[in-house]
């Protein structure tokens, strides 16, 4: 399940709040068309393995 | 519930809450129709087909991030717009019409007279619309 955080104000949430594919998928919308338009954006999960 | 004035729809479009913008709003619930008149009819008779959703929405313009301009400009050229429409903002019964799928085509960014407020008028096509 991937992570999104929210950029503008809308429906989602707050701005700053983190949703899911899940809850992006109830609001409803299409998850490619709110990040190509910003209003949200994936939260990476990529950990920093670097010692 | 007793017959109403339009005074709060509500339009959200692509989860952007855009109802205070809202100036003229037309939600149209269409069927293509498919005719099946055989011989020894004495009408035509059709079946229905696809939906064929079409909403044009008039907006007052509003350049802050994430307002009209934004989610309009976002809008257009994408298929897969959503969007949700209501006749009240509260209240019941007050169906939600919820369009997924959405196309929009093209919106007038930049559009009035000298001293006029600034507008742009969209409609969305296409779609397949649930009520709930």
């Amino acid at each position: 399940m991937a992570n999104y955080k929210i950029l503008v104000e809308s429906t989602l949430g707050a701005i700053g709040d983190t949703v899911t594919d899940a809850d992006i998928i109830a609001a409803p919308a299409d998850i490619e068309q709110l990040i190509v338009s910003g209003i949200v954006e994936p939260v990476s999960t990529t950990k920093n393995t670097k010692e | 519930m007793a017959v109403f004035a339009l005074t709060d729809a509500q339009f959200t479009l692509n989860t952007i809450d855009l109802s205070s913008y809202v100036t003229n709003i037309e939600l149209t619930y269409e069927f293509d129709a498919v005719e099946t008149t055989a011989m020894g009819a004495t009408g035509h008779s059709n079946i229905k087909s696809l939906q064929n959703i079409s909403c044009t929405v008039e907006l007052n313009n509003d350049l802050a991030v994430g307002k009209v301009f934004d989610t309009v400009f976002a809008a257009v050229g994408s298929g897969t717009n959503t969007y949700i429409v209501k006749s009240l903002s509260t209240g019941t019964p007050n169906p939600v019409l919820t369009v997924s799928g959405a196309f929009c085509p093209s919106a007038p960014i930049v559009s009035g007279t000298v001293g006029d407020l600034s507008k742009m008028s969209i409609t969305l096509t296409g779609g397949t619309l649930v009520k709930t």
